[in-house]
């Protein structure tokens, strides 16, 4: 019988892009690395991004063929950029159809971007026909401003936001937690998700709970969007490798 | 950012428990600035067949489809937070006018009048004129 809470590709994964026995000792942040077992981890730590493990775009989407992403020094990069078109693009990386899980702990180590219309997020996804449930582990909302919360008067992140979906349309919870500098320093962004509870960690450190109830195994997404509480990119918005959103790491465990 | 509930993550532990949200609190529905209308009109497209729905997406360049979808979230409208499920079909809709794309945004619009009508009890009365 097939374990609920991890597709069949997740075993395999974790031979693939995990380096080193002794990453499976490491447990999320703040919590007891025994109650866990790793299902998932990329440490980035190849020369490109592992495509047997990443797609890089949406489901119903073609994808932009301006490549704005790249594995280098053991971080993986996501940078604002116009395409050929001169437009701002939306990028997706995701495992739809590589891994997916249901319950558990996933984190990241990320540093942000700054500067007005980026939109970069970590979540948690799945689409089932039309249902589409979500757990939005971190956003991040720079262009924002100081007014708004969400930045300083640099438009450098100093706030980041959470939400849990039931649907794309239904939401369960959402938090906005204030924090340092988010794009001077890398920090830790994790969710443990339980039958009935989320939990989520900023550094390890819990900062936002909610009742939900969520069966479907969901799986990454790491975006960097426009728009929403970041407003319209424009010719003030840093482009290029210097202001990417930098990830570190993705892992995933179930409760052992 | 005022309809977030706040945190502060470098505070000390006991303050964090004490600014989370309480649990199992109602949560404001974002979505509650779009308009209420009549959502005939978004079932009637749904109701099309792949090739209809295609033809209606690219019509006039997309006038047909746009108008009667713009009734149940005008330009200008920020719904926030969105959740990245209606943001992103949203937004390729609009920009490329994908059919996958389409059918879950005119779904999603209709999902949120339904479940207006839901809670006002509308569908589950008996009495509802049918």
């Amino acid at each position: 019988m097939q374990a609920r809470w991890m597709n069949c590709a997740g075993i395999a994964l974790i031979t693939l892009v995990m380096h080193g026995a002794c990453l499976a000792q490491v447990g999320p942040a703040g919590q007891s690395a025994s109650a866990y077992t790793l299902t998932f981890a990329d440490e980035f730590n190849s020369s490109s991004l592992n495509r047997s493990v990443w797609n890089d775009r949406m489901w119903y989407e073609s994808g932009n063929p301006t490549i704005n992403y790249a594995v280098e020094n053991g971080v993986l990069k996501i940078w604002p950029m116009r395409d050929a078109s001169g437009r701002f693009f939306n990028r997706t990386l995701d495992t739809d159809g590589r891994f997916s899980q249901a319950t558990g702990f996933f984190e990241i180590e990320a540093k942000l971007p700054y500067g007005k219309g980026p939109w970069p997020a970590f979540w948690l996804f799945n689409h089932i026909g039309t249902r589409r449930p979500e757990i939005d582990v971190m956003e991040g909302y720079p262009g924002g401003g100081p007014n708004s919360g969400w930045s300083d008067s640099n438009l450098h992140p100093t706030a980041y936001g959470i939400a849990v979906w039931r649907d794309a349309t239904s939401l369960a919870g959402s938090a906005a937690i204030q924090t340092p500098d988010l794009s001077a320093a890398f920090h830790k962004y994790g969710v443990r998700w339980d039958n009935a509870k989320m939990t989520f960690y900023f550094d390890g450190r819990q900062v936002y709970s909610v009742n939900a109830r969520m069966r479907d195994p969901l799986y990454v997404v790491l975006s960097l969007w426009f728009g929403s509480a970041s407003g319209t990119p424009d010719a003030t918005t840093p482009t290029g490798k210097t202001n990417a959103y930098e990830i570190n790491y993705v892992r995933v465990w179930r409760f052992r | 950012m005022k309809h977030f509930r706040r945190v502060t993550a470098w505070a000390a532990p006991f303050l964090l428990v004490l600014t989370c949200a309480p649990l199992g609190a109602q949560e404001r529905n974002p979505f509650d600035v779009l308009p209420d209308r009549d959502p005939r009109a978004l079932q009637q497209l749904l109701d099309l067949d792949d090739v209809q729905f295609a033809r209606t997406l690219q019509e006039n360049n997309g006038a047909q489809f746009r108008s009667t979808v713009e009734p149940f979230d005008p330009p200008g409208t920020t719904v926030f937070p969105v959740s990245h499920g209606f943001a992103g079909v949203k937004q390729a809709c609009l920009a490329a006018r994908t059919a996958t794309a389409c059918r879950l945004y005119v779904s999603d619009l209709l999902a949120i009048q339904r479940e207006r009508q839901t809670a006002a009890g509308v569908t589950n009365n008996p009495f509802t004129p049918r």
